[in-house]
């Protein structure tokens, strides 16, 4: 039926960040201060045909981040049915400009879904040479993400609800691997060198 | 989420209240689909508090339903949280949709 769709490309040579909106969630530039890129509002895709797409463009600095994320991070609902929102999102943001954000970022959504009554953690770790490798590492429940993938051939968008972010992700990448292992869910993903 | 269904002239009002989300959007899915001889569909989002994408989805499929045979289509009553929801997906721009 339609799908939301953030399209950026990252120019090194020239530091700039080029991206367009089709309705989804606008990331967070984390800079000198922290801002909304929402500048580019585009319908969402797959709805009417011809749409056309506004570009915009941000220089970046040393030790910038472009945030991205889904509606799974604002929409997550805590057992007392209140909404993680966008508020407690850029407070995270804000108080972990760097390399943490992320990780305290999915913590916090994943006491929703994840982990219970108890707090839990999640360690990222990426290890860049001739290919990048990127480990999530949590301590929620088991849950192997490589079940009940959707196949993308077969998939029916006017039927079908999701699970499509999960399959382009893994598509993306060369490797993927999981384990569960010491009450932990280890999640691989490996990007070779000819797709960086 | 409860849906209360009224008739104006040849136009339908749907009256959508709680929380329009994966669980409960088949429903008003189904009631959508389920009117044949209305030449006009209005979702009274009044007392609908908040609208997932799966609630989008059903908005979109009534609206093409409606479009489809030359009906009206409107969405009434939003409140700012939901329009939020409309305005990021972009259906402000392209659907008949109203502000509380």
């Amino acid at each position: 039926m339609f799908l939301t769709l953030f399209v950026g490309i990252y120019h090194s040579s020239t530091r700039k960040f080029t991206y367009a909106n089709g309705g989804h969630n606008p990331p967070y530039w984390i800079s000198d201060e922290l801002r909304c890129l929402d500048d580019s509002k585009g319908m969402a895709v797959g709805i009417f045909e011809e749409e056309t797409y506004e570009e915009r463009e941000v220089e970046l600095h040393d030790g910038d981040t472009v945030f991205l994320y889904t509606d799974g991070v604002n929409e997550a609902v805590s057992r007392d049915r209140e909404f993680f929102g966008l508020t407690r999102l850029e407070h995270i943001l804000e108080e972990n400009r760097q390399e943490q954000c992320v990780e305290t970022v999915l913590e916090a959504v994943n006491c929703s879904y994840a982990y219970g009554q108890v707090r839990g953690s999640v360690d990222i770790f990426m290890n860049i040479s001739d290919r990048i490798s990127i480990e999530f590492c949590d301590s929620g429940r088991e849950f192997n993400p490589l079940e009940d993938m959707v196949d993308v051939e077969q998939y029916d968008i006017d039927k079908q609800v999701g699970g499509l972010g999960r399959r382009i992700a893994f598509d993306l990448a060369d490797e993927v691997h999981y384990a569960y292992l010491n009450e932990n869910n280890i999640l691989t993903l490996i990007f070779k060198e000819e797709r960086i | 989420m409860t849906i209360t269904k009224t008739m104006e002239n040849n136009t339908v009002i749907l009256s959508v209240e709680g929380w329009l989300d994966t669980k409960s959007a088949p429903e008003l899915g189904k009631e959508t689909n389920e009117l044949s001889e209305a030449e006009g569909l209005v979702l009274d989002f009044e007392n609908l508090e908040y609208i997932a994408s799966s609630g989008l989805r059903e908005v979109l499929s009534a609206y093409r339903k409606f479009k489809s045979t030359d009906g009206t289509f409107s969405v009434i009553n939003v409140s700012n949280e939901v329009m939020d929801v409309f305005k990021l997906a972009g259906f402000d721009q392209k659907l008949d949709i109203h502000a509380k």
